[in-house]
């Protein structure tokens, strides 16, 4: 009933013109990233965020928040009429939805993946309202020692279950970790590592290193790198075929529902996320159909599975995100930052402190469903439209975007050139294949670890002992220990099987 | 070959950059107390760092392989390979330095024109007219919604200032 309470609540804010104005420009743009072949979600979020700095935490975040899920909707567009997936999580979805589109049924494609990822989508908010209260009680016992924990394990999993190796997880961690110690120590108030610069006394902000390595560095290395692209839409959609016939429903429906249930709990694991869900829940279909051998030649099946499993999955990934400030992907890494900065810290207290804004945003994901709805079968020939003539025009709209907010968050000129450094740094590590995401969140919450750590230890009067014998931190430390040697373990196993 | 001695060599760079970074910042953090009452000092976590952050660099310069690069983020994104556009990265990313520098020197509007005008005729190859007539309407769109309707002081530059 509480949980019901909670959201009828947030749901009574969602009534504000403007929060409903701002989550269908989120949901739009969402769609726009993702019918555009090179510019990603954690890009769009990191270039848009400095436009949100300063405004109300629910505004900003619903727009935010639109952007990723709505990025999830518009990725099939590309996929089925051009076969080049707009974002990762629609690479499945080229396998069948593109030959559809070449036996003239593009317009179903479209459809079947726009309501499967409406049910899904919404499947994955109602489990997320589920879990959220109970999750949100139990973290109430959480002190200084906990979230010390809390974030170590957040570390500990953006690090060992990112892609690449360990190394380079962890070497951009430790350099998140020192940047964060930049500036005035917020315990002592002495200043760090500044060089003698008044500039830095602030610290490295987090939003020019963010829109350096996400924004500015993946327009360079989408100019450098061009997706391939067919100029020429094989069919031309026009509203009505968008919509599905009552046969196509039925031989959907039931891979829909498969997709939003697998792909929640995909989305919930840390590192694995909506690419993973959709690859799955292709196989799994492939599995359970009586014709798998017709695979990848037009099975509207193939369509409805993956595109419900990534729209859950990012419902999923709220989870971790919004109950332990834990990012499963770049994309959440990005947004926590966000959450950060607009005065919230994501984590255990967060549904209680910020109950208004918690129970809002996620009432703005069951309005944003029914909006990115309503923009995927309507809206199609528009976005195919906007694919044609906004490629060439698009690094310059993102690159002027990227100077003019950053420098309007503070009126200085020192962040532009923070950020054309990171620019620089975030091209390098694309380059050498350093992810950038635990960089990122080693910016964000390592100030806040290096505080929680030195306020248990004035706890304890200054022995670590205090974190080995509360349960929850043990807890979290042993799933820390965990992420950190399974691929050592899962590399024996693999050995061990080998030899056998 | 060409691309596994670029990506051999972009990895050695990058750890041998952090790995100065890392001792550069180490000598700062050495002077900072790492102790205090019952806690850790304010030198104690940016010298944990540093050290970590110099390990893994030279962890990363010792065993740098072209054949343990990470796959793409994304699986639609290539990786670089020889032959790939990077002219269009190189003007990009120069462009974009002087961009900067014109904003001190002649302030953001005419510094925007001038950066979309250069980059859609050098890089994205338009025509003249198509080029100046998106950079003004761009440039001077988003400096009237920066500068009149979100009321951000934008810098006017030493010229115009």
């Amino acid at each position: 009933m509480q949980m019901l309470s909670l959201l009828g609540a947030g749901f009574e804010r969602m009534w504000d013109p403007w929060l409903l104005v701002m989550c269908f420009a989120g949901t739009f743009a969402g769609t726009l990233v993702g019918v555009l072949p090179g510019l990603g979600p954690s890009a769009a979020i990191a270039v848009l965020l400095p436009l949100t700095y300063g405004s109300d935490p629910l505004v900003a975040l619903v727009s935010l928040a639109g952007i990723y899920y709505g990025a999830m909707y518009g990725g099939t567009i590309t996929s089925v009429l051009l076969n080049v997936p707009g974002e990762s999580a629609s690479v499945v979805t080229t396998y069948d939805g593109y030959p559809m589109a070449r036996q003239g049924r593009g317009g179903a494609a479209l459809g079947v993946a726009a309501i499967g990822s409406f049910i899904a989508g919404t499947m994955g908010l109602i489990f997320l309202t589920l879990v959220a209260v109970p999750l949100s009680k139990f973290a109430l016992d959480f002190g200084p020692p906990e979230y010390f924990a809390v974030m170590i394990l957040a570390f500990v999993m953006v690090s060992s279950l990112a892609r690449g190796n360990l190394i380079k997880c962890f070497l951009a961690l430790f350099l998140g970790l020192l940047l964060s110690t930049v500036g005035q120590d917020v315990v002592s108030g002495a200043t760090r590592l500044t060089w003698g610069s008044t500039d830095l006394v602030d610290g490295v902000g987090f939003i020019p290193a963010v829109v350096g390595m996400f924004g500015m560095a993946e327009v360079i290395h989408d100019l450098i790198n061009p997706s391939e692209f067919v100029e020429t839409p094989t069919q031309k959609i026009r509203v009505r075929d968008v919509f599905l016939t009552w046969a196509d429903f039925r031989r959907s429906v039931g891979a829909m529902f498969r997709g939003g249930l697998l792909g929640f709990f995909v989305g919930i694991l840390p590192g694995a996320g909506a690419t993973i869900a959709s690859f799955l829940s292709y196989g799994l279909e492939r599995r359970l159909s009586k014709t798998p051998e017709k695979f990848g030649t037009g099975m509207i099946e193939g369509v409805a599975g993956p595109e419900s499993a990534n729209n859950s999955a990012s419902s999923g990934a709220f989870v971790p995100l919004l109950t332990l400030g834990i990012p499963g992907s770049s994309t959440t890494a990005v947004l926590i930052g966000a959450f950060v900065l607009l005065g919230i810290q994501p984590g255990p207290r967060m549904m209680t402190e910020h109950a208004d804004v918690t129970w809002g945003l996620i009432a703005s994901m069951y309005v944003g469903n029914v909006m990115l709805l309503a923009q995927n079968i309507l809206l199609v020939p528009l976005f195919i439209w906007l694919l044609r003539v906004g490629r060439q025009v698009m690094p310059v709209i993102v690159a002027c975007i990227c100077v003019v907010g950053v420098y309007s968050i503070d009126n200085s000129m020192w962040e532009v050139w923070i950020m054309v450094i990171f620019t620089a740094l975030g091209y390098a590590f694309k380059s050498a294949g350093i992810p950038a995401a635990p960089l990122v969140i080693a910016l964000v919450l390592g100030q806040s670890a290096e505080y929680s750590l030195r306020q248990s230890l004035v706890i304890s009067m200054g022995s670590p002992g205090i974190f080995f014998t509360r349960p929850i931190c043990i807890v979290l430390f042993a799933i820390a220990l965990l992420c950190l040697t399974w691929p050592l373990i899962r590399d024996r196993m693999r050995g061990l099987e080998e030899a056998e | 070959m060409l691309e596994k001695i670029r990506a051999l060599d972009i990895e050695r760079f990058v750890a041998l950059l952090l790995g100065v970074f890392a001792i550069a910042e180490l000598t700062q953090a050495m002077q900072l107390s790492i102790y205090e009452e019952f806690t850790l000092g304010p030198g104690a976590m940016p010298l944990i760092y540093g050290v970590g952050l110099l390990i893994f660099a030279v962890l990363l310069g010792l065993t740098a392989s072209p054949k343990e690069k990470a796959p793409p983020e994304r699986p639609d994104e290539k990786m670089d390979e020889p032959g790939r556009n990077y002219r269009a990265g190189i003007v990009t990313f120069s462009l974009l330095i002087l961009f900067v520098v014109l904003i001190f020197f002649i302030g953001f509007l005419p510094s925007l024109i001038i950066f979309s005008f250069l980059h859609l005729c050098l890089v994205m190859r338009l025509s003249l007219l198509k080029a100046a007539v998106f950079s003004l309407l761009w440039g001077g769109g988003l400096y009237y919604a920066f500068d009149h309707l979100l009321e951000v002081q934008l810098e006017p530059g030493l010229l115009f200032g």
